[in-house]
């Protein structure tokens, strides 16, 4: 890195409220981001990353009341000079309650002063759903000449460029690869997908010419075949403008994908920085360590992080510390349990050394490395997938359903003859980019859905076929777990009410029998039976999706379809929900569908594993079988390469795939658009046929005219 | 910490108090209903005419808001002086009409109140200008309001609802039939129609109620409808069909009870406050209860003119009803509205 770095935060705290109570969110934070240099920001919901980066800016929710500390962009500072804060009561810890003696009102109205010029010129931000950002009412165009109006001197020429703003735009536009911009120009934000979205909100951003783009969780409601392009544009920009780019996420493997240095924050504290490298190999603090490991040791109960850091005596990490339960001496140990570990400020403050930069550990024993062993499942998924074959039945049987779905004028198949077998008590994977199919098929394996031909057979009975009066038998057998439980979980009706709403087709039960089974299911997916009492707005996400599992288990089921259960979840609380379907399944014998459109997740949990693409099969086999070297249809390999990894040789495999949307193609395989073997010969057998879905190997299924080579 | 008892809990928490003076107001409303006869000794039809004009007994209400003229007839009727109509009419008012019954027979000189005391009753809030008992004036009065308000609300919430949530849920062409039906009840002119189901039928205000009920029918569904159509994408509707409900359950206990019984209470109180206005106020306007039938709306309409001469009580005590009454449906509507949102977490 040269010279002084582009943002610096020092010291820097950040309290939301008003009239008198304040919370503070951020517990004096030091940040800092070079020149071209990409930095992640990584902690669980609520610990205040997004606080930190866009609290500065004025941008978040409930406008943060008070800073204290400070933050230079260019050496220009982000933050009013309104002297020091006064703080009456209350402890000097975040979530605690404070009193402070300031007009805060003056004080946003100076902030505001100072950002303006900066917010949108030197600092441009992109947020989570770009679809959302995107006015309804504007064209893509009108969105950019808004944007390019507002910041025409930073352009040499200004309107004058040949083609005038329009021109302007157009090739911001397709600096962020969008090839298509002059069709795109016109068309309104409904109009195009979120990635193509998320790229038109960066060229917006990019219309001001900015130093620094804040990117709060970009990729989080995109596909993973997208979030990998969007990623490698965010290393492209920065080659390319020399743009420096914070990334916030609660997703490591984004982080790690691209960013040269990261901070993991928790409860409001920057626990560790360092390089990626450095950080993600040998984390030097136990909360990285437990993020990291969070998938790795799966089906292991983890002990979870200190709900307040603060608190109690010596360091609240100790518990869930590989290196106070490893290596260190008992003398050691002792200092972790009287002295807490010094914070960021402090640590800058006796040694001297830029705290923002380097590598840096809330520990005291920050040389020592706090990953655990290499990952090793506590019982063996192999053994289990050996013991289940040879004695396979199969508990659904899907033959040749189709689905035709009609908007207005255009139809499309959502899905194309899709059959598959699932065996009892394993667990089938689904897998695909959104549009794909995949819950389509899930709905109608419910019969929530109608289709237009084939059988779904259940214990070889037509679930289709099946009468009014047979079906609502057949729905206590077959549940599902939708993806948002925020959803499902009606607002208005107690846990408990929601819970025994599923004993009602069992006829009269007694009602302390109906409170017996509702506590059951509670306690069996690990929620304490007091919340049965409470509504779902005062339990935490994953508590909530615990809810709907216990909801769906109270009807004793076998077969249960999962809609991207996790899908919105925080990676630890994914983890742990992975966990408890696991067990289910070990305990209950259940059958399950998993659907998701993360590949590396169904792995985790999958016997056979169903690649969907545009409404077809495209692939399907025995879940080793999918690695990048293994998987035999070009889609599925460009899946598992989106996956964010640090190996290059995975990044290399990417760029032979082309940077373009996915399109329905009408006739032949509706993949060759994106497929780098259709690309590269060209065959008229691609662009005329349907490959069928044939076995290649044993138990391996493609459908593809010129399947890769296995590994 | 200082242990406190359930009830003080329940004041603490949002609408506690809201609820709790809303409660007060609706519960006395619906007594005086449904036993307001036992409250007091008189009937509304009672003619006390030996105590014409009597003022409350109660000695702080004597005071309240009594002007110099008022007073000194006050100080007439314990010298126990000749009828006090006499003295008491005003000038300016002599050719009013002060009464539906005052011109036609002239009251007979009072006796003095020692006559009253002695057949033990009282007038707690005093006496119009026919001797009839104040307090079961208001009481027949309320009773005269808390009815036809129901009836109000039976319609328009009756039918309201249930229109609305089959338009939200269903969506389509019965939303486009109950949206044709609203916009119809729209489109003509409610007052106008209240008055010609007046002059149609006999002056019942049952009737003219219904018909408020039904213009009120629009505002409920639309409302319902909305709100309804919002919810039906909503993840829960979809998990309630997987755990195999009935479309009755999902419509009453998912969107209905659990998702909109705030918005119901909301309205119920909107509408009851709304009915008891378009009630007094048709009453007032002699468009609505007819004498002898009691309203609040025609005793203030047969007193007003005495209020500034002193008896104030006769105006004073219908116009607090009509205010508390009001007041009391709104409190306890917004009241549970805080309540449920604060149960629930919105």
């Amino acid at each position: 890195m040269l010279g002084a770095p582009l943002l610096s935060i020092k010291d820097l705290s950040i309290w939301f409220g008003g009239g008198g109570r304040y919370l503070k969110a951020v517990n004096r934070a030091s940040l800092e981001v070079g020149r071209g240099e990409i930095v992640g920001l990584i902690g669980q919901s609520g610990s205040g990353k997004t606080t930190l980066a866009m609290g500065l800016l004025g941008l978040v929710k409930g406008y943060p009341g008070l800073w204290e500390g400070q933050a230079l962009l260019d050496g220009k500072s982000l933050l009013p000079d309104m002297g020091p804060l006064i703080i009456k009561k209350g402890q000097d810890r975040p979530g605690g309650d404070f009193q402070v003696e300031k007009r805060y009102i003056p004080y946003q109205r100076a902030h505001k002063r100072t950002l303006k010029g900066v917010l949108g010129r030197d600092i441009a931000t992109i947020f989570q759903e770009p679809k959302a950002s995107l006015d309804p009412f504007y064209t893509v165009g009108e969105h950019m000449i808004e944007a390019l109006e507002r910041n025409l001197d930073r352009h040499e020429g200004g309107a004058k460029t040949p083609g005038g703003l329009k021109g302007l735009g157009v090739g911001l536009l397709k600096d962020v690869g969008l090839v298509d911009a002059e069709n795109l120009w016109g068309l309104h934000p409904h109009e195009i997908s979120g990635g193509m979205a998320q790229r038109v909100m960066i060229s917006m951003a990019l219309c001001a010419k900015p130093k620094l783009l804040i990117a709060d969780e970009p990729s989080t409601s995109l596909d993973v075949t997208t979030q990998a392009k969007l990623l490698q544009l965010f290393l492209r920009l920065r080659d390319k403008h020399g743009l420096s780019i914070i990334i916030i996420s609660h997703d490591i493997g984004v982080i790690q994908e691209v960013s040269t240095r990261i901070y993991v924050m928790h409860r409001g504290s920057v626990v560790e920085t360092g390089t990626s490298e450095h950080v993600l190999s040998a984390p030097k603090h136990p909360y990285t360590a437990s993020l990291l490991d969070s998938f790795s040791r799966f089906g292991e109960k983890l002990p979870a992080p200190p709900t307040d850091p603060d608190a109690g005596q010596g360091c609240a990490y100790r518990e869930m510390c590989a290196a106070y339960r490893g290596v260190l001496n008992a003398e050691q140990r002792q200092q972790c349990e009287k002295l807490k570990p010094i914070g960021q400020a402090e640590s800058l403050a006796a040694s001297g050394v830029s705290a923002g930069m380097g590598d840096w550990s809330k520990c005291h024993y920050r040389e020592t490395s706090k990953a655990h062993g290499p990952g090793t499942p506590s019982h063996s998924h192999l053994e289990v997938l050996m013991a289940k074959e040879g004695s396979e039945t199969t508990l659904v049987k899907v033959r040749n359903l189709r689905k035709r779905f009609t908007q207005g004028k255009r139809s499309f198949l959502a899905l194309n003859d899709i059959s598959l077998d699932i065996p009892q008590g394993s667990t089938y994977g689904l897998v695909g980019e959104s549009g794909s199919g995949k819950s389509t098929l899930g709905l109608s394996l419910m019969a929530l859905q109608g289709v237009d031909a084939g059988t779904i057979d259940y214990k070889s009975e037509d679930i289709l076929k099946a009468g009014k009066a047979r079906m609502l038998v057949l729905r206590r057998e077959i549940r599902m777990l939708f993806q948002h439980p925020e959803g499902v979980l009606n607002s208005g009706m107690t846990i408990q009410d929601i819970l025994a709403e599923g004993l009602e087709r069992e006829g009269d039960i007694a009602a302390d029998e109906r409170r017996r089974r509702v506590s059951e299911a509670l306690e069996q997916v690990r929620l304490d039976p007091v919340h049965g009492a409470r509504y779902p707005s005062n339990l935490s996400s994953g508590e909530k999706q615990r809810a709907t599992i216990a909801r769906a288990l109270i009807t004793k089921p076998a077969f249960l379809v999962c809609d991207e259960p996790v899908a919105s979840l925080d990676l630890a609380i994914q983890s742990q929900v992975m966990s408890l379907l696991k067990e289910f399944q070990r305990h209950l014998g259940l059958t399950y569908l998993f659907i998701s459109h993360n590949l590396s997740l169904v792995k985790i949990l999958a016997d056979r594993i169903g690649v969907m693409y545009m409404g077809y099969l495209v692939e399907e086999a025995k879940v080793r079988h999918f690695t990048v070297a293994g998987a035999r249809h070009p889609y599925t390999r460009l899946l598992l390469a989106s996956t964010p990894s640090l190996d290059p040789g995975i990044r290399e495999v990417l760029a032979h795939y082309p940077d373009v949307e996915p399109v329905r193609l009408e006739g032949g395989c509706p993949f060759r658009n994106r497929c780098p073997v259709y690309l590269a010969n060209k065959s008229p057998l691609c662009e005329t046929t349907m490959p069928p879905l044939v076995d290649i190997e044993v138990g391996a299924r493609v459908a593809c005219h010129f399947p890769l080579p296995g590994g | 910490m200082k242990q406190r008892g359930p009830f003080r809990l329940f004041l603490k928490q949002p609408g506690g108090w809201r609820i709790l003076a809303g409660g007060v107001i609706v519960f006395l409303l619906a007594m005086a209903t449904i036993t307001g006869s036992a409250w007091t000794s008189y009937k509304s039809e009672d003619l006390d005419l030996e105590n014409l004009l009597v003022p409350p007994s109660a000695g702080w209400l004597k005071r309240l808001m009594t002007t110099e003229e008022g007073l000194r007839v006050q100080e007439q009727n314990k010298a126990g002086g000749r009828g006090q109509l006499n003295h008491v009419r005003p000038a300016n008012a002599d050719d009013e009409d002060l009464g539906f019954l005052g011109n036609d027979s002239a009251p007979e000189p009072a006796e003095t109140p020692k006559a009253t005391e002695a057949t033990g009753k009282t007038h707690v809030l005093g006496t119009d200008k026919n001797g009839r008992d104040m307090l079961a004036l208001l009481i027949a009065g309320a009773r005269n309001c808390f009815l036809p308000g129901l009836v109000t609300c039976a319609f328009a919430l009756g039918l309201g609802v249930p229109l609305g949530l089959f338009a939200g849920y269903y969506g389509g062409r019965v939303r486009k039939i109950v949206g044709t039906f609203n916009s119809t009840i729209l489109s003509l002119p409610r007052l106008v129609l209240i008055l010609v189901v007046i002059c149609a039928l006999e002056p019942n205000v049952y009737y003219t109620m219904g018909v408020l009920g039904a213009t009120l029918i629009p505002r409920v569904s639309e409302l319902i409808a909305t709100r309804v159509r919002i919810l039906s994408n909503m993840g829960f509707i979809l998990a309630a069909k997987e755990a195999a409900l009935s479309d009755f359950k999902i419509l009453y206990r998912h969107l209905f009870w659990y998702q909109n019984r705030a918005v119901f209470f909301i309205q119920f109180s909107l509408i009851m406050a709304e009915s008891i206005l378009v009630e007094t106020t048709l009453s007032y306007l002699q468009f609505g209860t007819k004498p002898p039938e009691v309203s609040w709306g025609n005793i203030i309409e047969g007193s007003q003119m005495s209020f500034f001469s002193g008896f104030y009580w006769i105006t004073f005590f219908p116009a607090v009803a009509i205010i508390l009454a009001i007041l009391g449906f709104f409190y306890l509507g917004d009241g549970l509205n805080a309540r449920l949102a604060w149960k629930e977490g919105r």
